[in-house]
């Protein structure tokens, strides 16, 4: 479970995907990044950063 | 039969979400597209104060991009109610059962609000963000330098955001008297012509000035 615990946070650290997702916005508000592409990363690391947060929930519970 | 009336099976739209906080003589009421599909805003006081509001079915509103904007869009046509209104805002979320919760809440927080008015009173908050063009080296410590010999006499005071991206060389917010804001415009297109050929000056605002006041409300308070 330790290891487990130790691979989900380092997959998803919720601060990482904080930033991701502003860096993200910001490049495309500078015409950096592709609307398509902006859109396409969002999703993906909201999807990360909600299974981070079910996981910390549930690892909460466990303890 | 009215929608705030407490009673159970009667709850739709009977909480109510909060964008910001105002002198109590500041009868503020308009329609606009509000959070969480309202259409109505309006002010709810207890003495010196009174909380701008929106009617909403939950106290845990889901923060999505399009209300997050919503709250900054009402934020921003309060500030321009009238001519000009003074705000404390208040972060996204914030939303109270009904108005007696709300009500104790503006009671029992009336010292901050004081403070924070008197603070932000006739200001509005600007953001900078600074950003190197991809693969070109910059000397961040002179850029800061520079970009604080303009920008700090000007403003009252500045708070330093998160550099969340490696390209980020600043990023900052300041608040500003109203009546300094052509100037802080020109000294960014100062900066902007000095600079231009290497980074991108991301200038943003007017907002209320959610960086300089740290009053938070909860209906546990």
């Amino acid at each position: 479970m330790a290891l487990h615990s130790l691979a989900i946070s380092e997959l998803y650290d919720l601060d990482a995907l904080e930033d991701q997702l502003k860096e993200n916005q910001l490049l495309y508000e500078l015409g950096d990044r592709p609307e398509e592409e902006c859109r396409r990363r969002k999703k993906n690391l909201r999807g990360r950063s909600r299974s981070l947060a079910r996981f910390t929930s549930s690892s909460r519970a466990a303890v | 039969m009215p929608t705030n009336s407490g009673m159970d099976g009667d709850s739709i739209m009977s909480h109510r979400y909060v964008y910001g906080v105002v002198e109590a003589d500041d009868d503020i009421e308009f329609e606009t597209e509000a959070v969480a599909g309202a259409d109505r805003v309006y002010t709810i006081t207890n003495r010196r104060y009174g909380a701008v509001v929106s009617d909403i079915d939950t106290t845990e509103p889901e923060q999505t991009d399009e209300d997050a904007q919503r709250h900054d869009n009402v934020l921003r046509e309060i500030m321009e109610y009238n001519g000009g209104q003074t705000v404390v805002p208040m972060q996204f979320g914030m939303a109270f059962k009904g108005d007696p919760e709300l009500k104790n809440v503006l009671r029992g927080a009336q010292p901050a609000f004081r403070r924070a008015l008197r603070d932000i009173e006739g200001k509005i908050e600007l953001g900078l963000k600074v950003v190197r063009e991809e693969d070109v080296e910059v000397d961040q410590e002179a850029i800061t330098t520079a970009v604080a010999e303009e920008l700090e006499p000007i403003a009252a005071q500045s708070v330093p955001d998160d550099l969340f991206s490696d390209r980020l060389v600043l990023n900052r917010s300041y608040l500003v008297e109203e009546d300094d804001q052509k100037e802080f415009d020109e000294a960014i297109a100062s900066l902007e012509e000095e600079y231009g050929d290497e980074l991108v000056f991301q200038y943003t605002g007017p907002f209320a000035p959610y960086s300089f006041v740290n009053v938070k409300i909860g209906t546990e308070e």
